[in-house]
């Protein structure tokens, strides 16, 4: 997605783990659910929060800040479930909330920092600028089929990026 | 071409499954000339069809089986085992190009190869009985057809025009360029038949699955109502076998004679003559030297039948036509090929309505309203018709599994030097096609240690006084919501004793618990893992892998394996099958906050036990149940969900069972049987020891179905067994 013309636009759903804002495209995400039940699934990794209904489809649920290593937050009317497709998979994501959905030009779409001490650039896909804001655009696919343990510290650039 | 290569495959795979049978069945009884016949036929269409479709490798292949089957069929080559082998090696490098369309120019050589083999084959016949193979080889196999002996009744063009309009000789035109024949068929009737229609009827039907009738005289609709004096003839195209086609039409009551000539020369013939336009003259002029097929001039009413052809010229033909296709296009619309993934979206889609309607039945009851309940009522016996309804498209014969094992035991048995005759029965039971898929494995598995371990050597079965050729018996039935499917040969029976010394040296079990096994729990030992009896590994059975294989891939279709063996007089394997796996019925217990499915088969008993009852055993919690020991385990303690609640009045216990381990699972509540749809978790999630699947209730919430043996095997769950524990 990086490699398009400068005119193309590219739409991401924008959400929240703690006060970070991540991304992903749009073209990845089937549907955003509030929160439902679900269902723990035994002696599965910590982070999968456990098998939710999709339409009669039993879906894997991942806790994103379970994943990322950070304090459990408190469920709310804010909390959502993203469900996103990854190799042919569908897989929710559970995180704090989602914002909105942003359209970048490709120019406002930063590949990844190479060198950035202390940070696993290999996980995210690009940093997408947007005025003031900067958002992490996840390389979900890594993040979800590797059993590497990832903390946030790893993927959040911050103020590291200009 | 494309959209046709599905339908070449379909069929290719049919030919080929009749080619291997009817080997094997000459093999057998080289005499019976049917086999032969039909392996024919199959070569012969499944030549034409890769020729259509422009596989020439697959085309050339078959022809040289052909030529070798020609040589077969005219008595030049005898029926050798020899000669059966290299028709099967043909057979299966066929299959494999039809499995590897894409690929075929890989397998040129083997090809060319082959081919070499099998005319070299034709040539030893044709050295062997020169004058009987004689007219075989330079003629293609249609015109040279045996048994062709009797002189073909010289039909000519003005016949030929007064029997066929334009349209008709178009369509053998092309019949002929398609590679097909052409025949005219003439039936006279005995004298005073009294059944005429009845006689013209089976004819027809004889016929029926040889060739395609284009048109009779009289008429279709004139043979059925026996409007014709003692003679008809027909016009059929195909490849028949004339010699079989004969012998059916001879073998009718009430008919005196029959003759077959073949046409193709005569169209050849015409369509020279059409360019010609000298022809229109000619064709009149040569009526009246027209020689009759026969002696019997006055007998065939060459003047009157096509006459009255031609007064019904226009309707008849096509309606014969239409009439004959039908026939033979009948019996192949009783089924619909469907895609398999169209299947599983109906049965999912109906699992889905069974949830949905158990859910509305629930509301129906709260709301207690008796108008609603009874059109409730209606829905539910009208979604349980259409559930079964809709298994039943899932439901295969296992024939499509059996219908690969005795070539593969012939091969076998051939390899080591042993008589074995496979006998199938029951290969009509049908059940759920992925278990059918499935099932393939463990009975090659169990055949194959049948052939290699079970069956003795021939000299050995004749020191015993049994008959030198063993049998093996592969058997299906239903029995209940199972289906049984039985391997038992009457070889050499399972040793209680080897099976001793081999557990004790492989560290199965220990010498104490050896000595208290009876012989049949020392045989059960076999499915442990690990367990190979055989001293020798060949590779056949025995390269590691034991019956452990079986047992797992039985289980894991929800199915138990058991085995009988009798020492000196034969093993008996029994596996017992569901008929479906989508849908099960299953006990409902809670645990904790959480709901799981048990399904029914792996639940022994529920119980309820009291705290007083249970003891303490080396840290494991055990009740004594009708003088057994069964341990017991929290449920969700051993799904790692919880831990075992202390202090509570009264503990419902799930006891639960695979193969011979048992135990039984504390529970916090029993819930009630329900059927249930299985849904595989994702793939993205890795296997999960003790969880089968998932399903979604009538809420929408999703419950876990429990897989017990796995849970029994994983060693976090203490099991029992018959009067131990460990």
């Amino acid at each position: 997605m990086m490699g398009k013309s400068e005119h193309t636009e590219i739409q991401m759903v924008a959400f929240k783990l703690e006060n970070e804002e991540f991304a992903v495209d749009i073209q990845q995400v089937r549907e955003v659910l509030k929160m439902t039940q679900v269902t723990p699934l035994p002696q599965s990794a910590h982070y999968i929060e456990g098998v939710i209904n999709l339409r009669g489809e039993v879906i894997p649920v991942v806790d994103l800040r379970k994943r990322f290593e950070m304090p459990l937050g408190k469920r709310n009317e804010q909390t959502r479930i993203i469900i996103v497709e990854i190799k042919g998979n569908n897989v929710g994501l559970i995180v704090d909330s989602v914002t909105e959905v942003l359209r970048f030009s490709a120019s406002a779409i930063q590949p990844p920092p190479t060198r950035i001490a202390g940070t696993r650039t290999d996980l995210i896909k690009g940093v997408g600028k947007l005025e003031e804001r900067l958002l992490i655009i996840l390389d979900l696919e890594k993040i979800l089929t590797t059993d590497e343990k990832i903390v946030l510290d790893d993927i959040i650039l911050g103020d590291k990026v200009q | 071409m494309e959209e046709y290569r599905d339908l070449f495959l379909a069929e290719a795979r049919d030919y080929l499954q009749s080619m291997t049978d009817h080997l094997l069945d000459m093999e057998r009884d080289p005499h019976d000339t049917g086999h032969l016949t039909e392996i024919f036929r199959s070569a012969h269409s499944l030549k034409g069809m890769a020729g259509t479709m422009g596989y020439e490798l697959i085309s050339g292949l078959t022809h040289a089986m052909e030529t070798l089957l020609d040589s077969l069929r005219s008595g030049g080559v005898d029926v050798e085992r020899e000669m059966v082998s290299l028709l099967f090696e043909a057979v299966d490098l066929v299959q494999i190009m039809v499995d590897n369309l894409d690929n075929q120019e890989v397998y040129r050589d083997d090809v060319q190869e082959l081919e070499k083999k099998l005319l070299a084959w034709q040539g030893k016949g044709k050295a062997k009985g020169a004058a009987a193979s004689d007219s075989m080889e330079a003629a293609p196999p249609a015109a040279g057809q045996p048994g062709e002996a009797e002189p073909a009744p010289a039909l000519d063009l003005a016949y030929f025009h007064e029997t066929f309009n334009d349209y008709e000789k178009e369509m053998l035109k092309d019949v002929l360029d398609k590679g097909e024949l052409i025949y005219h068929i003439h039936v006279w009737l005995r004298e005073g038949s009294l059944l005429k229609s009845v006689r013209a009827y089976m004819v027809l039907k004889a016929l029926e699955g040889q060739c395609e009738i284009i048109k009779t005289v009289p008429s279709m609709q004139e043979l059925d109502e026996g409007l014709f004096e003692r003679d008809f003839y027909f016009i059929v195209v195909g490849n028949p076998v004339i010699e079989e086609i004969r012998r059916a039409i001879e073998g009718i009551a009430e008919i005196e004679r029959v003759e077959i000539a073949p046409l193709r020369d005569l169209v050849l013939e015409q369509e020279t003559a059409a360019v010609d336009a000298a022809a229109a003259t000619a064709a009149p002029e040569k009526a009246q030297d027209r020689p009759q097929p026969s002696g019997t001039e006055a007998e065939r009413p060459g003047a009157e039948l096509p006459a009255q052809a031609d007064g019904r010229a226009e309707p008849a033909p096509v309606e014969a036509k239409k009439a004959g296709l039908n026939a033979q296009k009948r019996a192949a619309e009783k089924t619909v090929r469907v895609e398999t993934a169209k299947l599983d979206t109906l049965v999912n889609l109906v699992g889905e309505l069974i949830i949905n309607r158990t859910r509305v039945v629930e509301l129906g009851k709260m709301a207690g309203d008796e108008l609603l309940s009874a059109s409730l009522e209606q829905l539910e016996r009208i979604t349980t018709d259409l559930q079964n309804a809709v298994m039943t498209l899932r439901m295969v014969p296992i024939k499509q599994v059996f219908d690969r094992f005795p070539r593969m035991v012939r091969d076998l048995s051939i390899e080591k030097n042993k008589g074995v005759e496979l006998v199938i029965s029951g290969e009509e039971t049908e059940l759920d096609r992925t278990i059918v898929n499935q099932i393939g494995d463990p009975l090659v598995h169990l055949l194959r240690n049948a052939v290699d371990h079970g069956i003795e050597t021939p000299e050995e079965r004749q020191q015993r006084g049994k008959n030198p050729a063993g049998t093996i018996v592969l058997e299906a039935h239903h029995e209940g919501s199972h289906v049984v499917v039985s391997v038992s040969d009457d070889g050499r029976g399972i040793d209680p004793e080897i099976i001793k010394k081999k557990a004790l040296e492989k560290g199965i079990a220990s010498r104490d618990e050896l000595a208290e096994m009876t012989a049949d729990e020392l045989i059960q030992l076999i499915f442990r893992s690990g367990f190979s009896t055989s001293s020798v590994v060949t590779d056949v059975s025995g390269r590691g892998v034991g019956m452990d294989v079986v047992k797992t891939g039985v289980e894991a279709l929800n199915g138990t394996v058991e085995v009988k063996s009798e020492k000196g007089s034969g093993t008996h394997f029994i596996l017992r099958l569901p008929l479906t796996l989508a849908i099960i019925r299953t006990l409902m217990v809670r645990a904790g906050n959480e709901i799981y499915a048990i399904p029914i088969e792996a639940i022994r008993e529920n119980i309820f036990v009291e705290p007083r009852e249970i003891k303490t055993i080396n840290q494991v919690r055990v009740i004594t149940l009708r003088e057994e020991v069964l341990p017991l385990n929290s449920l969700s303690e051993a799904l790692e969900m919880g831990s075992f609640e202390e202090g509570r009045e009264v503990y419902p216990v799930v006891v639960v069972k695979a193969g011979n381990k048992k135990a039984g699972l504390v529970v916090d509540e029993l819930l009630g049987q329900q059927e249930i749809v299985i849904k595989s978790l994702s793939s993205f999630i890795n296997e999960i020891k003790g969880i089968a699947g998932a399903t979604v209730l009538g809420d929408g919430r999703v419950t876990l179905i429990l897989d017990v043996a796995s849970l029994l095997e994983d060693g976090r769950v203490s099991i029992g067994k018959k009067g131990s524990y460990h």
